[in-house]
Order: structure tokens, then C-alpha cells, then sequence
């Protein structure tokens, strides 16, 4: 296998859950709100900032994607609108929500996800059905850059660009979907889980102090943006 | 402890029984070994013994089960989970956690084993496997080896009585697999009743007190163990195919090399075969030898070609890539249009099914065909672009003896024809009959012979 090295877990990593969903969720909904561009870019700043101290990192073609689709939104913007600052923010809110999903997804495993769901009164199996999802993309993800390099060894023996496509990644991804399905259920069955019935807990999930100190933090970010949108400069 | 009585089963829409009147029985501590050729219905037992079948693989089943005394009729697979521990023939998507500690524990957790036993549990089941530096690392890290030993110790911290293991040797460099078939011989010893179903028998025989083998469902004397594979041929090596000059590669976030400043050649007529243990980067030197990866330092060159300079599709034109998991290569409808790609012809394709036990398959799809036979597939396809060099990942893995036999025989006909052969292979018979030269990769470095 093509492997990859552990990346140290950071204090992003070890916060609970549902505080990084809290402040993504309400940072989410606060970008909505504004419309001011420099409000925006406080909350924007504190997610980048989070980002940075989780160590997510980002390859040079990440960030050119991510710069390409946010000119593209605030041009398209513009050529509506006609106001430059109106199309900025428009960006700006779309950079928001972008940064928002990745300090959930990127920081937080599945086991802690396990462990917080079924603190809420969503049924076992929903749970578990809601676990194996977030783990189903990064692991078709790798399938996918498999076949990548597959295509890429084939190169044009595997006939033009829309055949690559079609049978290259989309059949291929097509049985691996398929075979996921099969191999975890049983998978799941041969390691004794029932959706239905009480599990112990190894490593119980827990707020601390660096949860505090987080919701503080946004919590400040959030004043200060909403200062700046409806009171200030 | 097991007792299996006119045991038989057919899969829904197939005509043929996978498994036919099978019987046996066998006694608490007993460590026995199922063998027998690819298709023959080890993994149907398995997965009937684990109630799979039928409650998750529908079909006709007829015949009956005891296992620790009781009839497993009736039983769901979790609860025959309580008496008997499964370990799945691949080890990708089995994991459901991102850690190997939380990978072991979710099983203990699901057998509501209190959490202050964990830990202990936890810890001495990667002692048993020899995994303990594993603890803290992310499953998605570890190389397939790793991965099965991981596996493993999750099945052994649940503590049940019967274990069965599908392939269990499949990854497991030589030095892992003594140890796991002395841990086995250890667990028999003290007690466990013990099924494995395994293609290598050299590696087990020795060990299980007895063999059941099987051959086209049925059970049948055990034909005498193949040791050893005619060696491929010493042909005059030739210009230089694939070199690798003071090359260094280490992941992206890590500072310390996978392996730093190695140097070696492959001439034509040559077969190479890389060795080292689980995870020591056999896989990731061939990804950097065809330009699938990029090294910190240090030049490669393939067929002519300085990797880097040129892409991948070039580089690929001369050499091809045999991966470790077939699945990722194989994309076309039926298996002989696999092989007929690119400009291959109608006989070649015929040539290379025959040379790899894949006759009558031609207009089967190549999903539809066993692991090994996928693997033979993706060999006979790079065998039939006729490349100048051929890197091929673990080439034994879900082989029987009979296919690995022709296997060899094949690459020793690519290597009189001007090919060049480099393999990376776990498997101790592949690389005594493969290796004109072996290359150990160790600690960071590399060691010819």
C-alpha cells in the first residue's frame, strides 16, 4: 500500500465535537447575516487561524482551486450587481462556510463523532449509519487516487477522455461503493455491534478547558465581527 | 468443539455447489488447516461456520453445524460472534476507527467489556502479535502487513474459543508469519480450536495437527506440499533498464526518510526481487520508479526515461505496473478486452490466457473472477503490452500453488525474451524461484544480494 504518515493530533483535534460544530454552525449562520467585508474577514480570520492551528494543510492546487472558485463567485457577483464591496463579501461568506466544514471533518475521528451522537437521543443504528459515512469519503477517496494512478499508467490505451472517465473511476468506484457496503456490514456483524444494544466505552468524550477557551475565543471573534458590521468603522 | 455434518451449499444464481456432503469434526485445541486450490470453498465454509451464510449470502444450504456443542441453526452472525472469532480474508474496509487502539477497543466495547479491562486487553493483544509500537498509530498509515496484525490482535482481545482466519499469512512478511504461526501453536496449545484457511501450506503444515483439503467443494486427500518453484533461468544481463542513483524519499510532514541515499540497477534479462518487513517502503519504491511519487532527492531512471522529466504515461509505454490490489486496474468489460487494449492482438490475448490459467474466462467480467484470478489478470494484460520491464507487487497473494507455479513459468519465458523483472513479494518460495538478485530494504537503507 501507498502509505501516508501520521499527522499529530493537535488541541483542535482533541475539542469536543459538538463545540466545533457550535462555532461552525453559528459562524455559518452569522456569515449570513453580515454584509460588511471587513466583519466577514474578523470571522473568516478566526477560522483560518484555527485551521493553521489544527495543521490542516493545504497544497498549492488546493489553494488555486479554492482562490479560482472564490473569483468566479465574486466576478459573477459583480457582473449582477455592480458593487464591488457587495461582491467581496459575497466571497468572503462562501470562504466562511468553506473553512467551517474542514474543522469538523479534517479534526474530528470517527470514534469521537460515535461516542457524541449517541450522547443524543438519535437511535444506535442511525449512529452507526451516520459513522460509516464519514468514513466512507475519505476511504473512497483514496480508492480514487488509486484509480488515478491506475488511468495514469494506462494513459491513452484506455481510449479518450470520456471513456477514462466512465471506466476508469466511474465503474471502478461504482464496485467499490458496492463492495464497502458488503464488507462492513459483515464486518460490523463478525465484531458483535447491534445497533440496538448498550456498548461500553473506552475513551468517554469529555469538554475541558480548551473547549471553554475555543467558545470563548469564537465567541469574542463573533462580537468583534458583529461591532464592526453594525457598529463600526 | 466443531462438528460438521453433510455439509452443503449453493450460491443464489449459480448452478454448481460451492461446497458438497463436506464432513469433519474437530476437538477443542486442535489447530487445523483447510486448504486447497482458488475456488475450491474454503471461504464458503468460513462464512457458513460464521453464519454469514445464509443469513447475509443467500443460497441453498443443507446439512448442519455445532460448534462448542450447540447447533448454530438459527443463530445471527453477532451471536455467533460470542462463540467464534472470524478474521476476514482482505483487511481493507474492515477498520471502522481511525486509531489501532479504538480499532481493537470497538470490538470490546460491543462485547460491553468494562472500560477499566480495556486498556489491559488492548495492550496484550498487540503484545501477542507483536504490534505494540502499533498503539497509537492511524490505521490509514500502516501497510497492509500491519493492518492484518492489527486485525488479528482485535479478534484475539474478544477471547473466544474458535477462531477461524481466512488468509491469514496473505501480508505478513516471513519473520511476521513465524511468529504468528508460533502464537498460533501457542493458542492451540493453551486451549483455542483453531481453522485456518490458508493457500500456504509449506508455512502451516508443520504446525496444524491435521489437514482438511479441499478441491471443487469436496474434501480429498491433501497432494504433497509444494516447498519450492523451479527457479527462472540465469540469462547474460544486459543494458541497464531501471536504475535508482542516491535516492531518498520521506513523507511530506515527516523528517526522518523512509529510506535515504540508495543506489541499484536492473539490467535487462534481470529479475530483482525486494524483500523487508511490513511497511519498510517495497510498495513506495515502486511508486517512485514509475513517477507515482516524488523523491527528496536523488535521480531514477526508467527505460530510458529520467522519471519526473517526463510523464507518467511515457514512462508507462515501456514499463508496467502490476499493482498489489487488482481491483484499481482492471476496467473493462470482459476480461479479454483487459488484456486485448492498446495494440495487442487477438492471439497474444489467447497466448496469455492460456500461459496464466484463465482460459474459458474471456467473456467473463473481470469483476466477477476470484482475487487471484485478477491478480493473473492484471499480469497477463501487462505481460501482453509487452513491456521492457515489469514491476509486480506481490504477485502470490490468493495463489495456489498450481497458479503460482505458472506465474513463475511465465515471467521466466518474459525474462528469455528480453524482459526485466522486479517483484516485491512477502512470499519466500516467489523469491527464491524469482531472484537472480534480492534487495532488502531495512532500517532505512538496502542490503543486495
Amino acid at each position: 500500500m501507498f502509505l501516508h504518515q501520521d499527522t499529530p493530533a493537535t488541541i483542535i483535534h482533541r475539542l469536543h465535537p459538538f463545540t466545533k460544530m457550535a462555532v461552525g454552525t453559528v459562524f455559518s449562520g452569522l456569515a449570513l447575516c453580515l454584509y460588511r467585508p471587513l466583519a466577514l474577514a474578523v470571522l473568516l480570520g478566526f477560522m483560518l487561524v484555527v485551521l493553521a492551528v489544527a495543521r490542516v494543510r493545504l497544497s498549492p492546487r488546493q489553494w488555486f482551486s479554492i482562490g479560482l472558485f472564490l473569483s468566479v463567485i465574486s466576478t459573477l457577483n459583480f457582473l449582477a450587481s455592480h458593487d464591488t464591496c457587495h461582491a467581496t463579501a459575497y466571497a468572503m461568506r462562501f470562504a466562511v462556510f468553506l473553512t467551517a466544514v474542514p474543522i469538523l471533518a479534517l479534526t474530528t475521528d470517527p470514534r469521537q463523532m460515535t461516542q457524541a451522537l449517541s450522547q443524543t437521543p438519535l437511535p444506535g443504528g442511525l449512529a452507526m449509519a451516520l459513522i460509516l459515512v464519514w468514513r466512507f469519503f475519505p476511504l473512497m477517496a483514496e480508492e480514487a487516487r488509486q484509480m488515478r494512478q491506475a488511468a495514469l499508467l494506462r494513459g491513452s490505451a484506455a481510449g479518450g477522455v470520456a471513456m477514462r472517465i466512465y471506466r476508469g473511476m466511474l465503474v471502478p468506484l461504482a464496485f467499490c461503493v458496492i463492495d464497502y457496503t458488503d464488507r462492513i456490514t459483515l464486518a460490523l456483524e463478525l465484531r458483535g455491534f447491534t445497533p440496538a444494544q448498550r456498548r461500553t466505552c473506552h475513551r468517554p468524550l469529555k469538554a475541558g478547558a480548551a473547549d471553554v477557551v475555543f467558545s470563548a475565543a469564537a465567541l469574542l471573534a463573533a462580537i468583534v465581527s458583529a461591532w464592526v458590521q453594525w457598529e463600526g468603522f | 468443539m466443531i462438528r460438521v455434518c453433510g455439509l452443503s451449499f449453493r450460491y443464489a444464481n449459480q448452478s454448481s455447489n460451492a461446497l458438497r456432503h463436506v464432513e469433519f469434526d474437530i476437538r477443542a485445541g486442535e489447530m487445523v488447516l483447510v486448504s486447497g486450490p482458488t475456488g475450491c470453498g474454503k471461504s464458503t465454509l468460513g462464512l457458513i461456520l460464521c453464519r454469514a451464510i445464509p443469513t447475509l449470502i443467500p443460497g441453498d444450504l443443507a446439512g448442519r453445524v455445532w460448534v462448542n456443542d450447540k447447533s448454530i441453526e438459527g443463530l445471527s452472525v453477532r451471536e455467533m460472534a460470542r462463540e467464534l472469532g472470524f478474521l476476514l480474508q482482505n483487511v481493507e474496509h474492515q477498520t471502522f476507527t481511525e486509531r489501532v487502539s479504538d480499532e481493537i477497543a470497538f470490538g470490546l466495547e460491543n462485547f460491553c467489556v468494562p472500560p477499566e479491562h480495556m486498556a489491559t486487553r488492548i495492550e496484550e493483544s498487540l503484545r501477542l502479535v507483536q504490534g505494540s509500537h502499533l498503539l497509537n498509530r492511524r490505521l490509514a498509515t500502516l501497510s497492509a502487513g500491519e493492518r492484518q496484525r492489527v486485525m488479528l490482535a482485535a479478534l484475539l482481545a474478544l477471547n473466544q474459543r474458535v477462531l477461524v482466519l481466512d488468509e491469514p499469512l496473505a501480508y505478513l512478511d516471513l519473520e511476521a508469519q513465524e511468529r504468528f504461526v508460533t502464537l498460533m501453536d501457542r493458542l492451540s496449545k493453551k486451549g483455542k480450536t483453531i481453522l485456518i484457511f490458508e493457500h500456504r501450506r509449506d508455512a502451516l503444515q508443520a504446525f496444524a495437527q491435521r489437514e482438511i483439503y479441499l478441491t471443487d467443494g469436496c474434501i480429498r486427500p491433501e497432494p504433497c506440499v509444494w516447498s519450492q518453484f523451479k527457479k527462472v533461468r540465469d540469462y547474460k544481463a544486459k543494458s541497464t533498464v531501471l536504475a535508482f542513483e542516491d535516492v531518498s524519499f520521506a513523507w511530506g510532514n515527516h523528517k526522518d526518510p523512509l529510506f535515504a541515499d540508495i543506489s541499484f540497477e536492473v539490467k535487462q534479462h534481470e529479475s530483482v526481487v525486494l524483500l523487508g518487513e511490513n511497511g519498510s517502503g517495497k510498495t513506495t519504491l515502486m511508486h517512485l520508479a514509475m513517477g507515482l511519487a516524488k523523491p527528496c532527492r536523488g535521480r531514477i531512471i526508467t527505460c530510458d526515461h529520467e522519471v519526473g522529466r517526463v510523464s507518467v504515461s511515457q514512462i508507462s509505454r515501456k514499463a508496467a505496473y502490476v499493482f498489489q490490489r487488482p481491483d484499481h486496474q482492471l476496467y473493462q468489460p470482459y476480461v479479454q478486452d483487459e488484456i486485448r487494449s492498446g495494440s495487442v492482438d487477438g492471439d497474444a490475448v489467447h497466448r496469455e490466457l492460456a500461459a496464466l490459467g484463465l482460459e474459458g474466462l474471456e467473456k467473463r467480467h473481470p469483476r466477477s473472477l476470484s482475487m487471484g484470478q485478477k491478480r493473473r489478470l492484471t499480469l497477463a494484460a501487462a505481460l501482453a503490452r509487452q513491456p521492457k520491464l515489469i514491476l509486480l507487487d506481490e504477485p502470490s497473494v490468493g495463489q495456489d500453488d498450481a497458479s503460482l507455479a505458472m506465474i513463475i513459468r511465465r515471467l521466466d519465458d518474459f525474462l528469455r525474451d528480453g524482459g526485466t523483472l522486479l517483484t516485491a513479494t512477502h512470499d519466500f518460495r516467489v523469491a527464491m524461484a524469482l531472484a537472480h538478485r534480492t534487495i532488502e530494504l531495512k532500517s532505512g537503507g538496502m542490503e543486495q544480494r
